[in-house]
């Protein structure tokens, strides 16, 4: 398959890499917008939102550092989906990481490197304000 | 499937003031609830009863601050 090309979103004056991802759990289908993020180790949802689109925590407890200090995580799984024009990219069985404190100071959707990234060689061009996501043809091992 | 409508008026809506800080639920071009991930986590429920053949778009909408994550 060809490349996934997208232009970053302008949000209230900032440009930022968010794409739209399509999350299936079970039968329910939700699009989201999810923020293209090289910082964060694994893709993140708020509690809240995770339960709005139906993942089923499975996952153990786990800690991890974020901006606002240490925080609480349980994890579940989804299919994501991204769509550009005709090309498809489905990411199966995709862990995804839920944030369990309310007061993490982190209060959006997060595709982080592990689960998201290792599927794709990811080119972000800032002057340009687009991002592009060239899918590989394996992904890298799976470390979670 | 992604929905481009769905994304065009987030698109549109992201530079507007009136949700600014807020979560939304976008449906059919329309905003359908919109405030805390709390707030929209109880009408989920409520929109895929109404619209169960609808693929509904939750986004954030960031106020307007330099964002760290």
């Amino acid at each position: 398959m060809t490349n996934l090309n997208y232009k970053y979103v302008l949000e209230r004056g900032f440009c930022r890499p968010k794409i739209p991802v399509l999350v299936s759990v079970e039968g329910n289908q939700t699009e989201v917008m999810g923020l293209i993020d090289s910082g964060s180790d694994f893709v993140l949802f708020p509690k809240d939102i995770a339960e709005a689109v139906g993942i089923k925590l499975t996952g153990k407890e786990e800690e991890a550092d974020g901006v606002g200090g240490r925080i609480k995580c349980k994890s579940g799984l989804a299919t994501l989906t991204l769509r550009r024009g005709n090309q498809v990219k489905r990411l199966r069985n995709t862990r995804i990481h839920v944030l369990m404190d309310e007061e993490s100071g982190i209060d959006e959707i997060l595709l982080g490197r592990n689960n998201f990234f290792k599927h794709f060689k990811i080119e972000f061009n800032e002057n340009a304000k687009r991002v592009k996501l060239v899918p590989t043809r394996r992904p890298l091992t799976e470390t979670q | 499937m992604v929905m481009e409508s769905n994304f065009s008026t987030f698109s549109r809506i992201s530079e507007e003031r009136k949700f600014e800080g807020q979560w939304v639920v976008i449906l059919k071009d329309k905003v359908v609830a919109n405030g805390t991930a709390k707030d929209v986590k109880e009408r989920m429920n409520l929109i895929r009863k109404e619209y169960p053949n609808e693929v509904p778009m939750i986004a954030k909408i960031p106020k307007r601050v330099l964002q760290i994550v």
